[in-house]
């Protein structure tokens, strides 16, 4: 199976044929052979034919590519034949049938189709074998003529030494030229850059030099744009606000008669001072304006005694809890005591919320 | 005309229009793609772009819309100044004194009406599935442009600085409070705690960064016509720039591709 795999298509053609009854040496006897090359063949045929289709993919794309590197098989075939013109057709008239095919094929249909039509004719080696020079072995010929590149990069390294090249060189003149085009190239090239040590030393250092640099310059630029970014967000928080002292006195006890609701802070300070009953005691409470429902300010309503959203229409009673409209739980209270004075202040830093059972903080009332 | 024809062929005339009149083909795509203005449109386009039953020219209505409120809002800011002594008197002023105050209404409905046309592009953009593949981007700067004009309908909003306004404003950015782990109310808010101390409280979290202050006051109305006038329009244009330009790298506007 390894041999199988380093066998180029020249080589395996050249194998076939030459198994196949040495239909060159006998090729005086077409029918002689005919007999024996049928049977012979058929193992020959199956060993040669499984490689063959693998490797069939490889060189057809190669043809395009090099453009004239490596002709195609209608190229090589058309060139072959027309040297040995004289000597074929005389052997191409034994077997017209065979031989109109497989040029008709070759020429029109280039490879892909020359290379099934030219096997057939080896089977049935016995109308063939009297020809001198089918197209298998043409194609042998001239593939080897024309530098049989690598199967495969395994193989490529066995390969350098390839005298059959060498010795059917003359048989192909056409093909040499474009042979050296192909594969002078590619060889200069790649040692010339391995050779030149000093130049790629010095290359990749300034590769290291020059890439660090600009490591650093990024890092650096995104760095300061980050920092610049939270600069930019801390800028739009003041440090100083102008807005009323979150601690302030609202007077003394007196001021406050029991079930009244002092409304003259709600201005500045946002403060509802009540003094009322909270679950049966009397106290003095600082209620904070904010619905709770959206955040409006409610009025207190005198008349009706609740304190009342125009926004929404959520209702409280005086003590803060809601009981109708849309807000989902009653006022917040801020921290009131009585201060070292006997004045009452109120201290909006902290809040109570009732719903959190937060009412019952002695610093969210003074007793009456 | 020999006067038309002198102005025509002066150096003056030339050396801006640099193509003669667009009276054949070729002429009128030479003229559309070297003038500023007009290359912005296609020279050509499929004929369903055209097809006002198929795009509802909503996109169109509301680019219009966005340049009339560009104009008519740099002139209004010749006359409003965005303090507590005068927003709402120059609003009124501008309803009661000043010739062609009109400029605020128009400026107001046109903000409605951009509102609207933009829901409504959208809704045509979904219906005709305009926003598969490969316009799928488009769709996000879309949705981008579709939050920016709802800011701006947002920004605009406090700018009378009547209680309508005020309260409007103060109900709106309630919804920053619950913001998670940067609103004061927001889920995960404690988490952010130093030492003991709350990094995030009514004075720090993204609604006092929006209002500037702990209240909607000065500092609000101040921060939202900054906003309104300069940050979010500058912001606009250029999605908008980007929005166009990819509709026509995308397959052209609107139809099967």
């Amino acid at each position: 199976m390894a041999e199988k795999k380093k066998l180029s298509v020249a080589e395996i053609l050249a194998a076939a044929r030459s198994s196949d009854g040495k239909g060159e040496a006998s090729a005086g006897s077409p029918v002689a052979s005919a007999s024996n090359g049928a049977e012979d063949s058929l193992p020959a045929e199956g060993a040669a034919a499984k490689p063959q289709a693998p490797a069939k993919p490889k060189s057809a794309p190669a043809q395009p590519a090099t453009g004239g590197a490596r002709p195609s098989v209608a190229d090589i075939l058309a060139q072959a034949r027309a040297k040995k013109a004289p000597g074929e057709q005389p052997a191409a008239n034994t077997a017209p049938v065979a031989k109109a095919a497989a040029p008709a094929a070759t020429a029109t249909a280039a490879k892909p189709a020359a290379k099934p039509a030219s096997k057939p004719a080896v089977a049935t080696g016995g109308a063939k074998t009297g020809v001198q020079r089918d197209t298998a072995s043409i194609l042998a010929a001239a593939r080897a003529a024309a530098k049989p590149g690598p199967v495969s990069k395994a193989d490529a390294p066995a390969r350098p030494a390839a005298k059959p090249r060498e010795s059917v060189k003359p048989v192909e003149e056409k093909a040499a030229p474009p042979r050296t085009v192909a594969t002078l190239p590619p060889k200069p090239v790649k040692p010339a850059k391995k050779s030149a040590d000093e130049g790629e030393d010095r290359r990749g250092f300034m590769q290291i030099a020059l890439g660090s640099a600009m490591a650093m310059g990024f890092t650096a630029l995104s760095v300061t744009g980050g920092l610049f970014t939270l600069g930019l967000a801390r800028f739009l928080f003041p440090n100083v606000l102008a807005e009323p002292p979150s601690k302030f006195k609202v007077g003394f006890k007196d001021g406050f008669p029991q079930g009244k609701v002092e409304t003259k802070y709600v201005a500045q300070y946002g403060v509802w001072v009540v003094n009322g009953d909270f679950q049966g005691q009397q106290q003095i409470y600082a209620l904070k304006t904010v619905c709770t429902h959206l955040g409006c300010t409610p009025s207190w309503l005198e008349a009706e005694q609740k304190f009342k959203c125009p926004c929404h229409g959520s209702g409280f009673y005086k003590d803060g809890v809601n009981f109708e409209g849309p807000a989902p739980r009653p006022l917040e209270r801020y921290a009131i005591r009585t201060a070292d004075d006997g004045q009452l202040e109120i201290d909006k830093s902290k809040a109570f919320q009732e719903e959190l059972g937060q009412w019952a903080d002695p610093d969210s009332y003074v007793t009456v | 005309m020999a006067i038309g024809e002198t102005i025509r062929n002066s150096q003056i005339w030339k050396s801006i229009f640099r193509h003669p009149m667009p009276l054949d083909r070729r002429n009128r795509i030479v003229v559309m793609l070297t003038n500023f203005f007009l290359h912005l449109h296609p020279v050509s386009i499929k004929k369903q772009g055209i097809a006002l039953s198929f795009t509802w020219c909503m996109g169109g209505v509301t680019f219009f819309l966005f340049l009339v409120e560009t104009v008519t809002g740099v002139l209004l800011m010749f006359y409003y100044r965005p303090t507590l002594e005068w927003a709402y008197n120059d609003i009124l002023a501008l309803r009661d004194v000043t010739s062609l105050g009109i400029l605020r209404e128009l400026h107001r409905w046109g903000a409605h009406a951009m509102v609207i046309t933009t829901w409504l592009h959208m809704y045509r953009v979904f219906l005709t599935g305009s926003y598969k593949p490969p316009r799928e981007f488009n769709w996000v700067i879309g949705v981008i442009l579709l939050l920016l004009t709802l800011l701006l309908s947002f920004t605009g909003y406090l700018l009378p600085w009547d209680q309508l306004a005020i309260w409007a404003i103060t109900v709106g950015s309630n919804m920053a409070r619950a913001t998670p782990f940067l609103g004061y109310e927001g889920p995960g808010q404690q988490l952010l705690t130093v030492g003991g101390i709350d990094m995030i409280t009514d004075a720090s979290d993204a609604r006092f960064g929006l209002l500037g202050a702990r209240f909607v006051g000065e500092e609000t109305l101040n921060r939202f016509y900054v906003l309104h006038c300069i940050a979010i329009p500058l912001a606009t244009a250029l999605l908008l720039a980007i929005h166009f330009w990819r509709v026509r790298k995308d397959g052209g506007i609107s139809g099967p591709l």
